[in-house]
Order: C-alpha cells, then sequence, then structure tokens
C-alpha cells in the first residue's frame, strides 16, 4: 500500500500540491484526475522521488519514501512516461534491458533476461527486439517502453511490494492502443498484485477501467471514491468548468460534454 | 538474444593497435630495425651502458613516444565517451568544460612569464602550469553554473553554455600572450597549442599511465548509470541513477584525464570527437563497449597520426594537432552527412 499524509510542494509562494492525504491499494488502479495545473504530475513526480515534498510524507508499505535511496527505490518502483527519444541509436533489447539496470551490478542474470523476453512478448516486441530503436514509429517506441519499465518490476524478491506510476503513458497513443494497454494493464496488476497510480487526461478512459479515482483542482483534493461516486455533473462542472451528461451502459458509463 | 558479440571487434582492435605500434617503434627521422629493439630491450633490462646509438634512440625516444601515444589517445577518446554520454549529445568533445583551454593558458603564460622573469624551470614546470590552468578553467565552469534546485541534479545545458564562455575567455588570454610573447617563445605557445609528442620522457608516460589507468577503473563502474542517461535525466533517476552524484564523478574523471594528457603533450583535438562517432558505427551504443574501444581505437589513432607528423616533413615534424584535425574534419563531416542516427 502507497499513503500520502499531508502532502504540500511549493515552489516560491506557489503552492502546487496543497496537503493531499491519500492510500492506494495494490492491485486497484489509481487514477488522478483534474484540469491542467491541477498539480497531477506533481504529485507523480513526488511519489517517483523526483521532487521531495515541501512537508508531510509518503510511505511505500511502512517506508517513508525520503529514507529510501534511489537505487533501492528502484527495485520496486517503476515509472511510465511520455514518449521517449534516445540521445544515440540502440538495439530494442538493450533498451528493454535498462529496466532490469536496478537489479544487476554488470551482468544480467538469467532472471533478468527472461522478465526481458517475457515483458517484451506481452507487449508484442520481442519480434523487432534486435532492430534500431530510432527507426520505430511512435507507437512501437512506446510499447518498447512499456516493456522496459514493466521488466523493471517483472519480479521481486518475495513479499516486496511493487509500485508502478503513470505520467501520462497514453499522450501519443491512437485509441486502439489506448485500450489495448490499459487492458493489459489490468491483467498485470491484478496477477502481479502491483500498486497503480497514474495519470490519465481521457475522463471516459478513467471512468472505465479505474478503480480509485482522486479529483484534484489548484493542488487540493475535491474528492475521492469510485468513478461513479467522483464523476458527477456537479463535480465535473466545479473543476472542469463544463457541462456533462452521464449515460450508464453495460456496467459502465460514459461522459457526453455540452 | 540478449549479447552483442564484442568481441570480433576487439580482436580486429587489438592486432590494428599492435600493428599500428610496431609501425610507430620503426619508423620516423631514422629507421630502426626490428634487431635493434630487441637488442636495446634485451640489453637495457640487464645493463644500459652498453647501448649502440640507434638503440639509445630506442629506448630512450621512440618508445616512450609510442606508448605515448597509445596513452594519450586512450585518454582523450575515452574522455571523449564519458562526455558524450554525460551530455548526451554527440558532438561534445572533451575540451568543452574549459579544461583543455585552461592548460592551454596555463602552458602559454608559463612560456611568456618563463622568458621575462628568466627562471629556469625543471621538466615538471611546463606540465604543472598547463594542469593548474586547466583545473582553474574547470573549477570555475562547475561554479559558475551550479545552481541550487529542487530537482536532484546539475543542468547540462548551463554546464555546457558555460563551458563555451570560459572556453572563449582562455583561448582569447592565449591570444594575448602570444601576442606579447618574442619570437621563440610564440612558436612555442603555437607548438604546444597544436600538440607534440617529441618531448615525453618515461616519468611522463607512468604519470599518465597511472591517472588512464585510475579512470578507467572508474568510469567502468558507471556505464550502466551512463546507459540510463540516454532515456533522460528524469527517466535514469526512475531506474535508480543518482544523477547528480554520476555528473560530479564523470565531470571529475575528464578534469583528470584531460588535464593530464594535455599537460604532458598539448592540445590534441578531434581524437575524442571521433572515436566514439567511429565505435558508434561499427557496433552500437553501449557504453562499457564504447569505453574499452575507445582506449584501443584512440590509441590506434593517434599513434597513425603520430607516425605522420613525424614522416611528413622528416627530418623535421609537423605538430600531431595538425594531422588529427586535417583527418579527423572530413571524417566528421562524412559521419555527420552520412549518418541519420541524430
Amino acid at each position: 500500500m502507497l499513503t500520502l499524509d499531508n502532502v504540500s510542494f511549493s515552489i516560491g509562494d506557489k503552492k502546487l500540491v496543497d496537503n493531499v492525504s491519500a492510500s492506494f491499494q495494490a492491485g486497484k488502479l489509481n487514477l488522478i484526475v483534474g484540469p491542467n495545473g491541477a498539480g497531477k504530475s506533481t504529485i507523480i513526480k513526488l511519489i517517483s522521488g523526483q521532487l521531495r515534498p515541501t512537508s508531510g510524507s509518503i510511505n511505500f508499505g511502512l517506508e517513508n519514501s525520503s529514507t529510501i535511496p534511489i537505487h533501492q527505490l528502484a527495485k520496486g518502483r517503476a515509472v511510465l512516461s511520455q514518449q521517449i527519444d534516445l540521445a544515440f541509436p540502440l538495439k530494442v533489447w538493450e533498451v528493454v534491458m535498462m529496466g532490469r539496470y536496478p537489479h544487476f551490478v554488470t551482468q544480467p542474470s538469467a532472471t533478468d533476461e527472461k522478465a526481458c523476453q517475457e515483458a517484451m512478448q506481452f507487449f508484442d516486441v520481442w519480434e523487432m527486439a534486435k532492430r534500431n530503436y530510432l527507426t520505430l514509429s511512435g507507437g512501437e517506441k512506446q510499447r518498447v517502453q512499456f516493456a522496459r519499465v514493466l521488466a523493471q518490476i517483472w519480479t521481486s524478491e518475495e513479499g516486496v511490494a511493487r509500485y508502478l506510476l503513470l505520467d501520462e503513458p497514453l499522450t501519443f497513443l491512437d485509441i486502439h492502443y489506448q485500450l489495448q494497454f490499459l487492458k493489459k494493464l489490468k491483467t498485470l496488476l491484478m496477477q502481479r498484485n502491483l500498486t497503480v497510480v497514474g495519470v490519465l487526461h481521457d475522463l471516459n478512459l478513467v471512468a472505465k477501467y479505474a478503480d480509485h479515482v482522486l479529483m484534484l483542482h489548484g493542488g487540493k483534493l475535491i474528492e475521492q471514491g469510485s468513478p461513479e461516486s467522483v464523476f458527477t455533473t456537479e463535480n465535473i462542472y466545479n473543476v472542469f468548468q463544463i457541462q456533462a451528461r452521464l449515460l450508464e451502459q453495460n456496467q459502465t458509463f460514459h461522459l457526453f460534454f455540452d | 538474444m540478449f549479447n552483442n558479440h564484442y568481441r570480433q571487434v576487439y580482436l580486429i582492435l587489438g592486432i590494428l593497435l599492435i600493428v599500428s605500434f610496431l609501425f610507430s617503434l620503426k619508423y620516423g627521422a631514422i629507421l630502426i630495425s626490428f634487431d635493434e629493439i630487441v637488442g636495446g630491450i634485451q640489453k637495457s633490462i640487464s645493463s644500459a651502458d652498453t647501448l649502440l646509438l640507434t638503440e639509445r634512440i630506442f629506448i630512450n625516444i621512440r618508445l616512450p613516444r609510442a606508448i605515448a601515444c597509445l596513452l594519450v589517445g586512450a585518454s582523450l577518446a575515452m574522455a571523449g565517451v564519458l562526455m558524450q554520454a554525460l551530455f548526451r549529445n554527440p558532438i561534445v568533445e572533451p575540451g568543452l568544460i574549459g579544461t583543455s583551454s585552461g592548460a592551454a593558458f596555463g602552458a602559454s603564460l608559463y612560456f611568456v612569464l618563463g622568458a621575462v622573469f628568466k627562471f629556469h624551470a625543471g621538466e615538471w614546470t611546463l606540465p604543472f602550469a598547463a594542469a593548474l590552468g586547466g583545473a582553474l578553467a574547470t573549477v570555475l565552469v562547475f561554479f559558475l553554473s551550479f545552481q541550487k534546485s529542487a530537482m536532484r541534479r546539475q543542468s547540462v545545458v548551463t554546464l555546457l553554455l558555460t563551458g563555451i564562455a570560459i572556453n572563449a575567455l582562455f583561448l582569447s588570454g592565449v591570444g594575448l600572450m602570444s601576442y606579447l610573447a618574442r619570437d621563440p617563445q610564440a612558436r612555442s605557445i603555437t607548438f604546444w597549442n597544436l600538440g607534440t609528442l617529441s618531448g615525453v620522457n618515461w616519468n611522463a608516460i607512468i604519470f599518465i599511465a597511472i591517472a588512464c589507468a585510475v579512470c578507467f577503473a572508474l568510469a567502468l563502474r558507471k556505464v550502466k548509470s551512463l546507459n540510463a542517461l540516454m532515456l533522460g535525466e528524469e527517466e535514469a533517476v526512475n531506474i535508480g541513477v543518482d544523477v547528480r552524484r554520476l555528473q560530479w564523478t564523470i565531470l571529475g574523471i575528464n578534469v583528470i584525464l584531460v588535464a593530464t594528457a594535455t599537460a604532458f603533450v598539448g592540445v590534441i583535438s578531434f581524437v575524442g570527437l571521433i572515436v566514439p562517432h567511429l565505435l558508434r558505427l561499427m557496433k552500437g551504443s553501449d557504453n562499457r563497449f564504447l569505453l574499452i574501444g575507445s582506449m584501443m581505437l584512440g590509441g590506434i589513432l593517434l599513434t597513425l597520426a603520430d607516425l605522420a607528423a613525424r614522416l611528413l616533413l622528416a627530418p623535421a615534424e609537423l605538430p600531431i594537432g595538425i594531422v588529427t584535425s586535417v583527418v579527423g574534419v572530413p571524417v566528421f563531416i562524412f559521419l555527420l552527412r552520412k549518418n541519420q542516427y541524430y
């Protein structure tokens, strides 16, 4: 379990995250929504260790994140972000193997190679393992990154919790890959009991796939709970200043905007 | 699947290294036969005073020079790999953060002041002045580019731009010294700024060898972190790299490599820039391969360049920096135009 206790983060006088408390369960997809500038990405960066909270604490299980060294943190916590370009040409498998870097010193073990292979097969990039990453299309590159990031937390020592953070990873993907990724992610997080916290922009995707939703506005937590309880026309109007209609269909619901 | 088979490349580079080394022992202002080489080595191991003239030339001049080529080439090429990886930029070269222009200024200042005050310096004064200048310029770049920020790292762009500014400052310092200098000193400054391996002796070699070996051992432990940096600094943190510590370590190694090499042989350009590129074309960008390969290829190229510098105008000598630039520039332009990987 991942918990935030009264976490705030400010730059100068500006509070980007204002006294947010939340807890995220393992095996669940926890998604954060809110308008631009609400502090969503800042929260992901605080959890990932890129930024340190100005006050409050972030706990991985019982451990305060500020006491965990970065190389230790990386063994059980992976971050998936927007499209990444490389500075130099590398083969696809070399990129994926970077996900295993926290787990070996000089040479990858058989476990590391197996994790890479399985993660690549899971995201359908095994066939392009020997290709130059820089020659791939945008969608292919992002699938390689999925494989790299998941390879990082593919296996762990017995009883060690694993965390996955998503920082708008679907931004440049078409709708086919967006849906495919979320389906695969759901399978994985249940199989492997991952704690997943992420930011997605598309409210309908959030409504369809999230188990737990946090709604942020101006750095403050407005509401959290199931998608049904958070996505009310009133909340959406308050946060996004748009009128939405909700339509329930086949145990899921859709948002329409006027 | 998870293997790149680097052995073949290492084997080819190893053979080239030995061949070019043997050539550089044999050819020069005078031709030395392999009998004389073997004789010189055997005699100097047993007792040194019975050496013939050519044997003495071999032991005291030719051999240290050939070894120095290998070591300096390895140092500069390795520094190039490290800096390109750190800045995630293929057109960065090791002198970028001020080290070599600072060293050039230190050496120029020594030539001018030495002539003015007529102090008779020992063999270590020039290298010391150069290394001091190099270290000073680099510390200045670090100091001016340092920023306190919430992020756990240094901005490489600030570092790069500060480096360019400080380089310009110290190069104008070199210009001023050449302007003030009388004729023989001005010639020394020019010659030193283009690099020469003619003054290298055994003491210098021991010094460069230690620096090279220590830096290689340190850098080898950082290859995974440097690979991770290819994804960007933020992603590197996500896979467990302490980016700020990595930056300081790599910059420190670079200063030691460049300052040591430059202090003894002057400014030699393009080796640090070209060698990593050639290796990337051969096999890819993994930094462990680049680091090991660059030590070999850097040594080979500098040995060949020095051979050319010695032979083209024999018995006179060209500054080696002219050879490396004349060969390096077209190769570099060719690579830029041919290669689409950026």
